[in-house]
Order: structure tokens, then sequence, then C-alpha cells
């Protein structure tokens, strides 16, 4: 039973760092119509600046403020390259494009830091007692996090007239062109968000996990089937996505072995991808005569 | 590629080259190249042909390698039948996992391949069979009669190569290349010529994969060791920048393989006192800078190359030695009903764009659905053609109900159709876009001539006139091999200059003639009224008028549609 | 019409002779296709000028051309003295000539409160965005009883109203409708036709598209026959109305 709780609770934890990754392609995605598979890099990238200034002892708020710089830095780079004059809708070719731009992050980031991982600085982590179960309390942490970044979002988006900008971009960009909202601006704007969220996302997985020039591929990989669940749309169900999975791969992890956590996502995500398709096909298949065979 | 010269065999002159010379690391360098190459062949059949980009490409390699490995290691095959169970297991697996995954479109696909790489690489790396990081060594090397065992590899790599782009090339030109051509422009086109998509798209992925495996195989036999770290991403990711620098040819992919390969090879020996890292780090940035300088400033890659050794093929024989194609007679009564429908409804959202619309047609007979914007026009004619699943009524093709039946499956039927946004290939011939069709060679020059593009039959389609691009359209029809028991057109007119009309309502007349039950949805109404038996005029989905063009276009509820009730203020 | 404010830049009642929106010769093409020959036409402060012909004419083409997003071959676009047909969509929005698209296009996911703030992200000369959606609610008061549901669950008249009351708030000086009739039922369209004329008593220049012939003619001013793009022919509205070439151009004049 403690074991049991132990794994829940790691696996909100990292599932929260999941959920910001899942956010940050959503709002890319509604906005600007890309798949942005460098995401993941973004919080690779923030966490590897983030621990590196957390061993230089440069203290908790510049290490923080390094690690969103970092991320922006990346998501600036993604934008210029992927999102070209008249080619936002062209999705194989954006695609491919970010792609090759998260290959160039992650060369980038194996140059700086090299293959080592970095953790944080050793110092006592808080520990949090529930009954019998002790786990980190930076855990909570993150966990808070995630939740005030969707809040935040959330609110931005439907509470603040820039935030219904960005919504009518996503929705019709054609007519908020002819209601002259800047709708490139909006794309670059949606990076940007998307690289905030990187970057505090980062700063939390470097104080509960490690930090690796490749862990970009999987949290991409992770991010990308939260957000299906999410519709590429919602930002709340693909924090729930988030959740889900990073709790998933803990049990996985905790109870069968820890290499199964990558099989674990390829099976998620063709569940999420495949599953309204074939319940709509049930449904149809159900409401149908049988039909002639030609 | 559709030159008719045997560019393929060229892949001959590496294999030859390495029976001759001895030095190692060149080889070893070809051999790499070879294999890569065969592996990026098979990429470029799924994403290119089919157009669904894979990222596991690797994946099959590995099953092919590992399988190989495994019947050399514990069953004590020999060489050549572990390699034949490689391919064999890699493609059956391409088959399952193409069943899962290829319902998704796009970029889906490539994040369910990503993820499926990654997967993969984990179990590889794990399960005890396999052999963990280390991987499975001692595996048989390849023995060749009169070859080193440094030759031995690069030979058979690039024999292979010459293979595998032969029968590549091979099916292309089949039935088989000219369904994915047509599925790439437009899934709508391939459907309204009879391919179904899914079928195709399984059996590209299919291919591909038993390429990989055959990769794969004979990368465990150059190496003598599978290890997981062959087939990484990163490698996936490198097999991409090989088709994507090569182009839309399939030559043009060897080429990205050898540029790939040779610039992977130059760095690293260029940082060969260089920390690891530092090796490692430039696989990926040279991946990263390869994909994107080519995708935004070298998009057609080095495909490009091409025309430079391509002759100006304007030699097409005079027009008068061509009969213009006049479709060949069916056999059917003028008059009995060839297609009919009940009580068509349909609704978008909450609107119904068709409710209660009935029409029959008998062959040789020639209907135009007319009526103002937005009356539903095109919706009855996607409806009869199958390209939206029915909601309400029935459609009976010669009194067999059809209503259920995709569009692929009513247009083996005999039912063709045109389109009003028009599905043609830019960069490819005039030629080259009718031969996409699916028809027979025989057949282009023939309908070329009756829509007057004979001459133009060579140009890349984006020369044409917007009225030229839509004849192409309409001589795609006309190459089939048989005649089409109905022919839906959807405003085959629009944009049309005079003389373009003239020959359209031409060809539309010898349909009938040869017993086609020929329906048109057009705005044009004085094009329509020359040319039809009889007239359905729809207004807001429903019908409000059928006749002979004469007495109907006088109609007062007909003009009242079109001109908007009588004033509505005072 | 009740006691509605005027527009605000205060010409509503002076007699400005010089036209407002002024295309000269305008060419547009798709590719290597020409859809719009020569166009030329002018719409001045506080009249209705509309645009009718047969689909397929470019009515469409050319109020895309002039709202900015397509970039015409030849030919200039001149709004209140400035040239615009180089500029962006967003721009010529900015300077005061706002689109209502064809098939209204609002944000189905936002409310009509939120859809109004939308058209007034950037007016045209400032102000308050309040203000401006208070002066469209005067205008449509029944938007002003959905005011905070999804624009996804209006009737499409009401929606047709919403897209114009959200062009309305960034303060044109001159509005384009492309078919706002299309799709409606007849109540809804007589509701429309009078909320436009209300729009030319407040001073606006309006460029109506219309497939609506009748109607259209009715309520304006001048007229524009678009046929396969270009204006064949022109005039006041009421001589168009009787002019038999319009009958034609739409049903080829009756003959067999």
């Amino acid at each position: 039973m403690e074991a049991f709780v132990q794994y829940l609770i790691n696996g909100l934890a990292v599932g929260g760092v999941f959920a910001l990754v899942a956010i940050g392609y959503v709002v890319v995605f509604r906005v600007v119509r890309i798949v942005n598979i460098a995401q993941g890099d973004f919080l690779a990238a923030a966490t590897l600046v983030f621990l590196w200034l957390m061993n230089a002892h440069a203290g908790l708020v510049v290490a923080a403020l390094g690690a969103v710089a970092a991320a922006l830095v990346a998501a600036l780079f993604v934008e210029r390259i992927a999102v070209t004059a008249g080619g936002w809708y062209d999705e194989l070719r954006a695609f491919l494009l970010t792609l090759a731009a998260s290959q160039l992050i992650q060369g980038a980031l194996l140059l700086c830091f090299g293959t080592q991982y970095l953790t944080m600085p050793s110092s006592a982590p808080p520990i949090v007692s529930l009954g019998n179960v002790h786990f980190n309390g930076i855990y909570l942490l993150v966990i808070a996090i995630v939740v005030v970044a969707l809040a935040g979002l959330v609110l931005f988006l439907e509470r603040t007239p820039l935030g219904w900008a960005m919504l009518a971009t996503a929705d019709d960009p054609l007519a908020a062109r002819l209601c002259a909202v800047p709708v490139r601006t909006m794309g670059l704007l949606a990076f940007a968000i998307a690289a905030l969220v990187a970057g505090i996302g980062g700063a939390a997985y470097g104080a509960v996990a490690i930090g690796s020039w490749n862990a970009g591929t999987t949290l991409s990989t992770a991010g990308f089937a939260a957000a299906v669940l999410g519709g590429m749309k919602d930002p709340i169900r693909a924090a729930i996505g988030g959740f889900t999975l990073g709790i998933l791969q803990a049990l996985v992890s905790g109870y069968a072995a820890s290499y199964l956590q990558d099989p674990l996502t390829f099976v998620f995500l063709v569940v999420v991808l495949l599953a309204p398709a074939t319940l709509r096909a049930l449904r149809r298949r159900r409401a149908r005569p049988a039909t002639v065979a030609a | 590629m559709t030159a008719r010269r045997p560019w393929w065999l060229l892949a001959l002159l590496p294999a030859i080259a390495a029976c001759v010379v001895r030095t190692p690391y060149p080889l070893f360098v070809a051999g790499t190249i070879g294999i890569d190459a065969i592996a990026a062949i098979g990429l470029a059949i799924t994403l290119r042909k089919a157009g669904q980009p894979s990222l596991a490409q690797t994946t099959f390699m590995a099953i092919g390698a590992y399988t190989a490995s495994l019947c050399e290691l514990n069953l004590h095959w020999p060489l050549l039948l572990a390699g034949i169970a490689g391919v064999l297991v890699a493609a059956v697996s391409a088959w399952v996992i193409g069943a899962i995954l290829l319902n998704l479109e796009g970029l889906y696909f490539a994040l369910g391949t990503l993820a499926l790489n990654a997967a993969a690489v984990a179990i590889f790396k794990n399960a005890g069979i396999f052999g963990n990081e280390e991987g499975l060594q001692n595996l048989t090397a390849l023995a060749i009669p009169g070859l080193t065992p440094e030759q031995a590899p690069a030979v058979v790599a690039w024999l292979l190569v010459a293979a595998g782009l032969g029968l590549a090339v091979a099916l292309d030109r089949a039935r088989f290349g000219r369904g994915l051509r047509m599925l790439r422009e437009s899934p709508k086109v391939a459907n309204s010529v009879g391919f179904d998509p899914a079928s195709l798209k399984r059996s590209a992925f299919t291919l591909s994969g038993a390429y990989a495996g055959a990769a794969g195989v004979l990368l465990a036999a150059q190496l003598s060791v599978v290890n997981p770290s062959l087939f990484t991403l990163v490698n996936s990711i490198a097999l991409v920048a090989m088709v994507i620098t090569g182009g839309e040819a399939l030559l043009g992919t060897v080429g990205g393989a050898i540029v790939i390969v040779l610039v992977h090879e130059f760095s690293r020996s260029a940082l060969q006192y260089a920390p690891v890292t530092l090796v490692g780090g430039i696989d990926l940035i040279v991946n990263g800078v390869v994909l994107i300088a080519i995708l935004r400033f070298w998009p057609r890659g080095l495909t490009s190359l091409a025309t430079l050794f391509r002759s100006p093929k304007r030699s097409t024989p005079a027009s008068g030695t061509i009969a213009p194609a006049r479709p060949a007679p069916l056999d059917v009564t003028p008059g009995t009903i060839a297609i009919a429908a009940h009580d068509i409804g349909h609704r978008f959202g909450g609107v119904y764009a068709v409710d209660g619309v009935s029409l029959a047609v008998g062959a040789g007979e020639i209907v135009a659905v007319i009526g103002p914007n937005g009356a539903g026009k095109t919706t009855l004619l996607t409806i009869l053609g199958g390209y939206h699943a029915i909601q309400r009524g029935e459609v009976d093709l010669r009194g067999m109900p059809v209503e259920h039946l995709p569009a692929y499956r009513r247009a083996r039927l005999g039912i063709a159709a045109t389109f009003q946004h028009m599905e043609v290939v830019e960069q490819m011939s005039v030629r080259e876009n009718v031969l996409a069709a699916g028809t027979r060679e025989a057949g282009v020059d023939p309908a070329l001539a009756a829509v007057d593009l004979l001459d133009a039959a060579d140009a890349p389609v984006s020369e044409l006139s917007f009225g030229q691009q839509r004849m192409v359209e309409l001589a795609r029809v006309l190459a089939r091999d048989e005649t089409p028991r109905v022919l839906l057109m959807d405003e085959p007119a629009s944009g049309l200059s005079q003389p373009e009309r003239v020959a359209l309502a031409e060809v539309v007349r010898a349909f009938a003639a040869a017993g086609t039950a020929v329906v048109l949805v057009e705005h044009d109404v004085a094009f329509v009224a020359g040319l039809v038996d009889r007239i359905l005029v729809l207004d807001h989905g429903i019908p409000i008028a059928e006749g002979a063009p004469q007495t109907l276009l006088r109609e007062p509820v007909v003009i009242d549609a079109y001109l908007g009730a009588a004033a509505v203020l005072a | 019409m009740n006691g509605a404010t005027s527009a605000s830049n205060g010409t509503a009642n002076g007699a400005v002779h010089a036209p407002l929106l002024h295309a000269e010769n305008l060419v547009v093409a798709y590719g290597k296709a020409r859809v719009l020959h020569d166009v030329t036409l002018e719409v001045r402060a506080g009249e209705i000028v509309t645009v009718i012909g047969p689909n397929g004419a470019g009515k469409t083409t050319l109020v895309s051309a002039l709202a900015g997003l397509l970039r015409p071959v030849s030919g200039s676009i001149t709004l209140a003295n400035e040239r615009v047909d180089r500029r962006s969509a967003e721009r010529v929005a900015m300077a005061g000539m706002r689109l209502v698209p064809e098939r209204r296009h609002i944000f189905t996911s936002l409310t009509v409160r939120q859809n109004l703030a939308v058209g007034a992200f950037r007016p045209t000369g400032g102000g308050s965005a309040h203000d401006e959606i208070e002066r469209v609610f005067a205008l449509f008061p029944a938007l002003k009883d959905k005011a905070n549901q999804l624009g996804g669950q209006l009737s499409g008249g009401q929606q047709q109203m919403l897209a114009i009351g959200r062009a309305l708030v960034g303060r044109p000086r001159v509005l384009m409708l492309d078919e706002p009739t299309i799709g409606l039922a007849p109540l809804p369209v007589a509701e429309l036709f009078e909320r436009i004329v209300a729009l030319r008593a407040a001073g606006i220049a309006v460029l109506l598209v219309e497939q609506n012939v009748r109607g259209s003619l009715a309520i304006a001013d001048r007229a524009y026959l678009l046929e396969r793009g270009a204006v064949v022919a022109s005039g006041a509205a009421s001589a168009l109305a009787t002019d038999p070439r319009v009958l034609q151009s739409y049903l080829g004049g009756g003959h067999g």
C-alpha cells in the first residue's frame, strides 16, 4: 500500500511535467497549427540550465530565470525556423522542421553539457510524511506549480483581451486578420507562452529528476500523447492526460520494470489516437443495416 | 521517376567498383552507404509515394537484424536463410504496425512511429534475449568466393540497391504505383478511380518494412554485431534526411544517402581527436542542419539536378495522326435509369444542405443541377459519388443500392467524377497527370488530342492556363479504360474561356452519345441551357423546379430564386 | 432609427464629394489565371453601393482584394487618399476598411461580448472598446440579450449581426459585406437590410456584395454588375433594377 502511494505521488510529479509539455503543445498548435516536436527539448534545455546554475550556487531565482531564458531562446529559434511565411498550414513540412530544430537543440545541449547527467546540488530535500509514506516535498511543489501555471494560462486566455485575441486567431485566423489582430505576432506569443511553461516545467523537472541532453525526446512523446487526449485543443484535458500518463508510468515502472515506460507511452498514444475513431466506427456499424456486397 | 531510361542501373557501378578496390575504409563506407540507401529507398516509398512520414524505419531494420542474428546464433541457420527470415519478419511486423497506425493522418502517424521507435529501443536494450546493451555478437559475416571479407558487404549492398531501385521503379509504373501517386495528390481522386486508399498505404508500408529488414540483415552481416544504439531516433531521422535531400526521384534518395553518410563520416574524421560528446553532437547537428537547409532552401532536393540530364522531350507526333478519344459505346439501352437518388437529406451541423432531393438520370441523358449559391448542389453530387457518408435517402446504380458504398467502390462500378477544385500536380507534366489517374498509356494521347492538349503534353501543368488545367481533369476521364456509366461533374465550365466551353460541351455530348448518364452541377446557366436535356433547380437544399431548359428558365419561381424574392423593403 | 450617435468622425452630414474608397483598374490573378479585369469602382461616405453578379463572377475576389487578403497584380486601391493596395489585411482593417466575410466567420468558441472585444482589439483612431461595444448593442439589441452566449450557439441571422457588429466596433469608415444574406430565411434578411440602411444614416460607406439582387438594389444608391471578372454595367441602383442585362447575367436571358 505504501509503495502504491509512493508511486502515485512520483507519478503525479512526473506527470505534472508531462502536463506542462502538453500545455505547451496545445497552445502552439491551436494558434499556429504546428505540432512542435521540440517542445520537450525546450524543457530539457531549461532543466540543464537550471541545474547548472544551481550547482554553480547562483541561487533559486537566478536559476529559474535562467531556465526560462533558455527555453525562450530555444522557442524563438524554432519559431523562426518552422513558421515560414505562408508555411503555417503545410503541417508536415513544419513538423519536419521542428524535428530538425529538435535535433539541433539536442546537439547544442550535448556540446554544451556533455553526456553527464546533472542533478540538484546535494542538500537534504524536505521530507513530507503521509502516514507511513515519506516522500520528497519538492514533488508537492511541482504539482502545485503545474496547477498554478494551468490556472494562469486559462485565466489569461479567457479573461484578458489579449487572450481572446489569441483564441480568436486559433478559432479562425482569417476572421482575426480582418479584425486587425496581428496573427503572426499571436503566433510568436504562443511560442513565448510555450517557452514560459517549459521554463517553469524545466526548473520543476530538475528539482525532482535529472537533467540530460536527450530527455527532450521522451518528454516530447509523452507530452504529445497527453495533448492528444485533450484533442490538441483543451489545456485542461491535456494536463489530465499528462498526470494520467505519469501515474501509469510510475506504476509500470514500480511494479514491472522501468524500461517498459517507453512501450507504455506508445500503447497509451495509440489508444488515445485511435479511440475516438474506433468508437465512431463501432457506433456506425451498430446503426446501419447490412450493406450490399458489390 | 518516370524517365524511360533505366537510371537505376547506375547503382551497379559502385558494386563493380567494390570488386576492384581493396582498401578497407572506403569499402566500409561504401557498404554503409549502400545499406542506408536500401533502407532509405524503402522509407521513400512510404514517405513520398504514400505520404506517410515514418520515423520508425530503423526499428524495422532492427527487427530484420535481430531476427537474422537470432536465427544464426540460436537456430544455426546459414546466413541466406536467416536473412530471408529477417526480411519476412520485418515485413510482417510492418504490416501489423501499419494496420494499427496507418489510420492516422500525416503527423499523428509520424508521432506514433516516433513513440514506436523509442519503445522498440527500450525493449531491445532490456529484454535479455536481445543481449541488452551490448547486443548480439559473433554474427556470420558475408563470404563470397573471390571477394575479400571487406569487399563482400559493399558489393552485395550495392547489388541490392540496384535490385531495390529496379523493383521500386517497376512497381511505380504498375497500377500500384499509379494508385500511390494519386493517393498523394488527393485521396478523393484516388477514390474516384477505384483505389482503396487504406489498402494502398498498407502495402506501401509493408514494402518499406521489407526493404528495412534487408538493410538490417546486411548491417548485421557487415558489422558482425547488432546492438540497440544502431537503431535509435537519430538514425531514423538521418534516413528521413536522406529521403528529403534526394527529392522526388528514388535515384535522388540514393544520392541523399551518399551525401548524408559522407557528411557524417567527414565530420567524424575531422573531429577524430575531439572528445566523444563532440562527435555525438555533430551527428545531431548534421541531421538538423541538412533537414532545415533542404526544406527551406532547396525543397526539390537532388532531383532538381535531373533536369540537367533530361532532354526536352517535345517530340510529339503531329496531332493529325492521333485520333481524338471517343468514349467507347456502352452496352445499354438509352433511357434505362443509370443512377437514381431518392429523398436525399444531408445536414452539416444543424443546417440541412440538402433536404428531400430525388433525381433519376437515364443512360445517355444529360441533366444539370443549378441554383443560387449555397443551394446544396455540390453536396448532392458528393453524395451521389460517395464522398460523404449517407445520412438519409437511397442511391441506386442501375437498380442496385449503393448508398453505403465508399467512393472507390462506386468508382469501380462505373461512377466517374471531376471536381470543382482541381486536383492536378503542378510540377508533373500534363501527360504524367493523366497517367497518374490509373489509365493505360495507350489511352493518354488520344484523350489529350480530344481536349486539344496534345501539343502541350510534356509541359508542366503549372504552365497551362486555368482553363487548360480543367481540361486535364477531363482528359483523365477520357483516358480511362472503360467508359463510365455515370459521369458526375462539379462546375466543369468555371474559369473556362469560350472556345474551351465549346470543347467541353462536345466532350460531354460524346459521353452521352456513348450511353453515359451525365450529371452536371453548374453556375453558368447559359452554358447548360444549350447542352442539357433536363434541369433541376435547387434552392436552400430543396428542389423547386425540374424540366426542360427552354421553359424552366422563364418560370417566375426560378427567377425569384436567383434574383431574390420580390422587394423586401417597401 | 433611434437617436444613436453618428459615426465618430463627425463627417456624417457633410457632403463628402471625394470617394472614400476608390479602386482603379484592379487586376487580380490566381497564379496565371486572371480573375478580375480592370475593375474600377468607388464608394462615398453615407452611401450604399452594391456589387451584383452571378456566381463565379469574382465578387468575393474583389472584396478580398480590397480588404488586403489578396494582392492585386496591378491597379490601385485608395482609402481616403491613402494607397492601401500593398498592405496586409490587418493593416487595411486598422486603416478603417473592414470586411465582413462570406459565411460570417464568427469566433464560435468565444462569447458574443468576446467576439466584439476582438473586433475592438485595435480600433481605428483609438477609443474605448467598451463604448464601441455598447454602441453596437444599441444598434443590434438582440445581441445584447445574448451577450454571454457562445457565438456558435446563435442562429444564422444573429451570427450575421454579430459579424457586422464585430466589424463596426473597429470604427471603420468603409464597411464591406460579402453576401450577408446567404443561408438566411426571409425575415432575418429583411431585418438585415434595415440595419444596413441604418449604417448609411450613420455616415459609413457601405459596399454590399449580394446575391439577393432585388433586395440589394432596393436599398442601394448605386450598383455595379460584375460578370466573369469585369464590370459590365454600373449606375444608379434604380436604373439597374430594370436593366435586362441583369437577368441575362444570371439566367442567360432565358434562351434555350
